[in-house]
């Protein structure tokens, strides 16, 4: 645990200095949404299920664009194989590599959740814990997706064009279960089933990387 | 000193499906190094890889301080490896990036022991300064410094006067020369038989993924030692 928290802590510390992961998330998500707003002024609320679309898609390309520079600061000078080096085995640095990936998810999402309902004049009442619940799985889900593959293809020559294109299509399930679930928990509706199809597609993507990171040295 | 710090028997690795190391056999011994050159693509940078646990391997038996080390590769704490990269944050300073290594080694007295080791390798004067604002030489001395602060027993240095000056190399050969005095061991790649010479007690030649041309050296170093 101590290796996970002081990588983690070290992760955090660069991105306060560099800003070149949280904030481009951020900005993206954003920048879709008021492009989105402008687009589609309605001179009204929109449909719950729209919204829910819009921020989804924006919150996963967001997402993309920070995964895809997760490891971009190991990779100038190896320092992954010093990370991996140190006494606690490798584990760890995946670990605090998912934990770091997670928390920016989870924060773009807040944020990109708050602006979509201010902006879509979604009603407040509806903005329940379950929709924060479905964007923590959501991050969780990108998260753990984008740490294994953009571990897997870090060697790979044009793996910042590479990623998104490996990853998308392993985020459709959490991209269709996490907007389902965000508009029907703004309409009132049934979100559970979505919400558990969420927790199973997290589960499976939490342990695949527990059970292959030790590839991510060898490719 | 009689203790074997590191033993390979029949190590082979294959890379990219094409045999880089087959049948590599030697041990190593407390006190002593052992150079290692060969031309480029040898697989000297891979060897070392291998005895550190960056990489696995797919033959033979490598024993780690008495120990057999596992084939997909684990990493021991006790190594210390010195590659072409400083393995250190650009963005970081070199204070930072020791005393991460420093925490993730759990080093008591981190402050005092980086103030002891940049001094050591003579970048006191940058010690807050962002790595990536060093030259070549400079990054070469601040990987140097990362290696003395996680006091190592088995340094694997991969050519590591790469990129220094004149007086870098000295400052560097005299850290090599007071590990192996201290009880530790090395293995050295490089291309220049001068530093094998000066530097190794053995010598090697990888090729064809094998370690040939043997060679005790007595040179600088062991004279030193003995001086």
């Amino acid at each position: 645990m101590q290796k996970i928290w002081t990588l983690f802590v070290k992760d955090m510390r660069l991105e306060a200095r560099q800003k070149d992961m949280g904030f481009l998330m951020l900005a993206f998500a954003m920048m879709e949404t008021l492009v989105f707003g402008f687009a589609l002024d309605s001179g009204g609320r929109m449909q719950t299920d729209e919204v829910a679309g819009i921020l989804w898609m924006g919150f996963l390309f967001a997402g993309m664009l920070g995964i895809v520079r997760l490891f971009g600061r190991e990779t100038a000078e190896d320092v992954m194989v010093g990370m991996a080096m140190a006494p606690g085995g490798r584990l760890p640095v995946v670990m605090a590599k998912m934990a770091v990936a997670w928390v920016f998810c989870a924060a773009t999402a807040s944020i990109a959740t708050s602006v979509d309902v201010a902006v879509f004049q979604v009603p407040g009442t509806r903005v329940s814990v379950i929709v924060v619940l479905v964007m923590l799985l959501g991050a969780l889900g990108l998260a753990s997706v984008g740490t294994l593959l953009s571990g897997l293809s870090l060697n790979l020559s044009g793996h910042e064009v590479l990623l998104p294109v490996l990853t998308m299509p392993f985020l459709v399930p959490v991209a269709i279960a996490g907007m389902e679930a965000t508009g029907a928990a703004w309409r009132g509706g049934r979100p559970w089933p979505w919400i558990h199809a969420l927790m199973a597609y997290d589960l499976i993507f939490m342990v695949l990387p527990l059970l292959l990171y030790e590839f991510l040295w060898e490719v | 000193m009689d203790r074997v710090l590191v033993e390979a028997r029949g190590l082979s690795r294959n890379l990219a499906g094409r045999p880089v190391l087959s049948s590599v056999s030697f041990s190593l011994r407390a006190g002593r190094s052992l150079v290692v050159m060969g031309a480029n693509g040898a697989g000297k940078s891979t060897l070392l890889q291998v005895l550190g646990g960056i990489l696995g391997y797919q033959g033979g038996v490598l024993m780690r301080f008495g120990t057999p080390a596992c084939a997909e590769g684990i990493p021991d704490g006790r190594i210390g490896y010195l590659g072409h990269k400083s393995l250190m944050y650009p963005n970081l300073t070199l204070a930072e990036n020791l005393q991460l290594y420093g925490r993730l080694w759990r080093i008591v007295n981190v402050a005092q022991r980086i103030d002891t080791v940049v001094r050591r390798v003579d970048l006191a004067w940058w010690q807050h300064e962002p790595l990536k604002r060093y030259s070549q030489g400079m990054r070469q001395r601040a990987a140097w410094a990362r290696l003395l602060l996680i006091d190592a027993q088995l340094w694997l240095l991969d050519e590591p006067w790469a990129g220094l000056d004149p007086d870098g190399r000295q400052i560097t050969a005299g850290l090599l020369r007071d590990h192996l005095a201290r009880g530790g061991g090395a293995v050295v790649t490089t291309h220049r038989w001068e530093d094998a010479q000066r530097l190794g007690h053995m010598a090697a030649v990888l090729e064809s993924g094998r370690l040939a041309h043997w060679r005790e050296l007595a040179g600088t170093l062991a004279a030193e030692e003995q001086g």
